[in-house]
């Protein structure tokens, strides 16, 4: 089993969004996650937008630096910090696995609050990638994000993943051609940030 | 046999052509216009012919602003995407489709029809795959060698398999060889007429206007290649008008052709309006003169003195002065060498007895190879041909004994448009033969390199076209005349390179094709000039015993 990395605070058929585990560090943008949906159901998603707000939205976040204590400081002499901020990551579902059976359908439900939002193991992340239908579901989603910088680091991690698979990456990225063909100023985005040989 | 797919039908209409979206990966580089392809529909299988290939964006900024320093990786996903080549393809023909690895099936029919190909009827459905054509399929529609009188005429630009034509078919109607200077219009004849010959499909009438067919020539590559003559021996024979070349070592002739005033009939003369530099009028004269004397028309033109000619012009009204020129003009004629002031018809009757006794007749013009030379005597030996088997056919008619048949005859003739054009064609013989006389089995072979100087009405007669490059617009419309899916094979027939490359359009074949035709070399003369049926065993063994004993 893999590491749990949050846990669910809102939740939709279409989104979910997560609570990190730890503070400032949401998993990557584009990242493969599964969260779990009761029994032996899991739903896949991409992370499409992280974020460190205020636990109290009526009180934002202020300065608390000095000029001889910032940054990594900061948060030392405040130890309160960890209890006032939480670090939340948004993620698009585009697949679900009911025991052994993995598709790149979304789940019928959202997943349930509060249950377990888990990263997933490299084996994991080429399985579910072999199939590239997915993408189209995420190129279409209503993202908290620019699609091209979700599609482009998406594409990045799992080529990583899949240990530098540059064919894999190749087809992605025909496929998100494909996907991106009315607007090529989006396309360029995503090919020129994924490009291996850059 | 597994077959490269390039993409699928997208769009389309029967009358335009299909639209193939070409795969991501498949370079335009790789594919050339007019070579032939497959689209396998669901339950047709469509023979075609690449008519154009299209670039296309799928975003107009692209056009705009093309995107500036690609890595490779880039650009191997935007081609195929975003930017992608579409082919049009026409079909010409269409089959049902059967397991290709069933080749068995698809070859054993004699014809393209026995082998279930037929003319293209619909189009296939969306999404229809088009492939890389394979011998297979090359072979179904263009057949093999092994098929009654088909001779390999060359090879498909792509691919080393024999191309074929139906010898038989291309001697049922006229046809023409055409290409601008260069294109090795001579060399395609002379494979031609080597396969009639060898195949005996019938006999062959060649007016060699620039020597090139009886003794051979040189070729572009400085190579001295053979003639007819010395490829088939005595079943061609050549009748000379120059005497001093004619049996001259390695050219052996077997006639000397001389001309008779009394031969040369009005419309030989007429023909030649433009290289006597005859008037209008001269027609006019010409006919009074000929109710006045004859046959002798011509003779006693050239033998009046003044005295005469103005007692002529009196009597028959006709204008001195314009008389007068008229035998100057003619008097150039009869200072021909090889006119006579009266032949009798020996030589002439020979030829077409030789003709019927199914040899070939080559005519050799030697060092009198001037266009006045060439069209006076082609067409003076073609007219009495002509009516040779008019009157063969008639007799054919009458008994229906198959000794009777004509043989098919083919009158090969270079620099067509001299005797074809529009102002002569509906009063030559030529004219007549290219639009009529396919009932009478006698065809034209017209070799030319302008085309389009030649009668629409004659071009549209022609049953099989091969045509090399042709840079002028005109002539690529005269050659394509009469033709169906004009545009497609317009780009076929633009793409060609200058030489060694053809487009082969109409009877002798079932779809239009570009071919390399076969080399006329060594290899290639060793094939035509080996006897046709092989030794049986029996002779092989009685000779045999006969050389070395029992």
């Amino acid at each position: 089993m893999t590491e749990r990395i949050g846990e669910i605070i809102e939740t939709d058929s279409f989104t979910f969004v997560a609570e990190s585990f730890a503070l400032n560090r949401p998993p990557a943008l584009g990242s493969l996650v599964k969260a779990q949906a009761g029994g032996d159901t899991w739903v896949y998603g991409v992370v499409a937008f992280g974020e460190t707000v205020s636990v109290d939205p009526g009180r934002g976040a202020m300065r608390r630096s000095r000029p001889d204590a910032y940054d990594e400081a900061v948060y030392t002499r405040h130890p309160e910090l960890e209890h006032l901020l939480h670090t939340k990551f948004t993620v698009i579902p585009v697949g679900s696995r009911v025991g052994e059976r993995m598709s790149q359908r979304i789940p019928p439900q959202p997943p349930p609050m509060h249950y377990s939002v888990y990263a997933c193991a490299p084996d994991e992340v080429r399985e579910f990638s072999e199939r590239r239908l997915y993408l189209r579901t995420l190129a279409t989603a209503q993202l908290p994000a620019p699609v091209e910088h979700v599609l482009a680091a998406h594409l990045t991690w799992t080529y990583e993943q899949r240990g530098r698979d540059e064919a894999w990456l190749e087809q992605a990225a025909l496929e998100v051609a494909g996907l991106l063909q009315q607007d090529v100023e989006r396309l360029l985005a995503v090919l020129y940030a994924v490009d291996p040989e850059a | 046999m597994d077959r490269k797919r390039l993409g699928v039908v997208v769009d389309g209409s029967f009358t335009a052509g299909l639209t193939v979206r070409l795969d991501p990966g498949q370079s335009t580089e790789d594919l050339q216009i007019g070579s032939f392809m497959v689209v396998q529909g669901r339950e047709y299988t469509y023979f075609c012919m690449l008519s154009d290939l299209q670039l296309r964006t799928s975003d107009a900024r692209l056009i705009a602003k093309p995107p500036q320093g690609f890595t490779p990786f880039v650009s191997r996903v935007l081609s195929g995407s975003a930017t992608y080549a579409m082919a049009v393809v026409k079909p010409m023909l269409m089959m049902p489709t059967v397991d290709v690895r069933d080749d068995s099936r698809l070859l054993v029919g004699q014809t393209p029809e026995e082998r279930g190909v037929m003319s293209v009827r619909t189009i296939p459905m969306h999404y229809a795959e088009l492939v890389e054509a394979t011998e297979i399929d090359f072979l179904t529609v263009f057949g093999s060698p092994d098929k009654p009188n088909h001779f390999v005429f060359g090879q498909p630009l792509t691919m080393d398999l024999p191309i074929c034509l139906d010898l038989g078919r291309f001697m049922e109607r006229s046809s023409g060889i055409f290409g601008q200077t260069g294109t090795g219009k001579s060399f395609t004849a002379l494979v031609v007429l080597a396969g009639i010959i060898k195949h005996d499909v019938g006999v062959n009438l060649i007016f060699d206007a620039h020597n090139e067919y009886a003794y051979g020539k040189e070729s572009e590559e400085k190579q001295w290649v053979k003639g007819l003559k010395h490829l088939f021996g005595s079943k061609v024979r050549v009748y000379s008008l120059d005497e001093s070349q004619a049996n001259k070592p390695g050219r052996p002739a077997d006639g000397i052709l001389k001309i008779g005033l009394n031969q040369i009939e009005p419309e030989d003369v007429i023909l030649m309006s433009q290289e006597l530099g005859l008037t209008a009028k001269a027609g006019t004269m010409i006919g009074l003169l000929k109710d006045t004397y004859g046959d002798k028309w011509l003779t006693r033109l050239i033998e009046m003195d003044a005295e005469a000619l103005s007692e002529f012009c009196q009597q028959s009204g006709a204008h001195e002065g314009s008389v007068q020129a008229l035998q100057r003009d003619l008097k150039k004629l009869a200072r021909k060498e090889y006119i006579r002031p009266e032949m009798d018809s020996n030589l002439l009757d020979e030829i077409i007895l030789t003709l019927k006794d199914g040899k070939h007749v080559i005519l050799h013009f030697g060092q009198h190879s001037s266009m006045m030379d060439y069209m006076l005597v082609s067409n003076l030996v073609t007219r009495r041909v002509r009516a040779a088997w008019e009157k063969q056919t008639e007799q054919y008619e009458l008994t229906q004994a198959n000794a009777d048949r004509p043989r098919p005859l083919m009158i090969t003739l270079e620099e067509a448009h001299k005797f074809l054009n529009p102002e002569i064609a509906s009063q030559t013989t030529f004219g007549t033969i290219a639009r009529e006389m396919r009932k009478f089995h006698v065809t034209l072979m017209v070799i030319d390199q302008r085309p389009s100087g030649i009668d629409s009405e004659v071009l549209s007669q022609l049953g099989t076209r091969i045509s090399g490059k042709l840079a002028d617009e005109r002539d690529i419309d005269a050659v394509l005349t009469g033709v169906s899916d004009r545009s497609a094979l317009r780009n076929a027939l633009a793409s060609l390179k200058l030489r060694q490359e053809v487009l082969v359009v109409g009877h002798a074949v079932p779809m239009p094709i570009q071919v390399r035709p076969r080399t006329y070399d060594e290899a290639f003369w060793a094939e035509v000039s080996k006897p046709t049926a092989p030794v049986a065993d029996d002779d092989l063994e009685r000779e045999k015993r006969e050389l070395f004993g029992a």
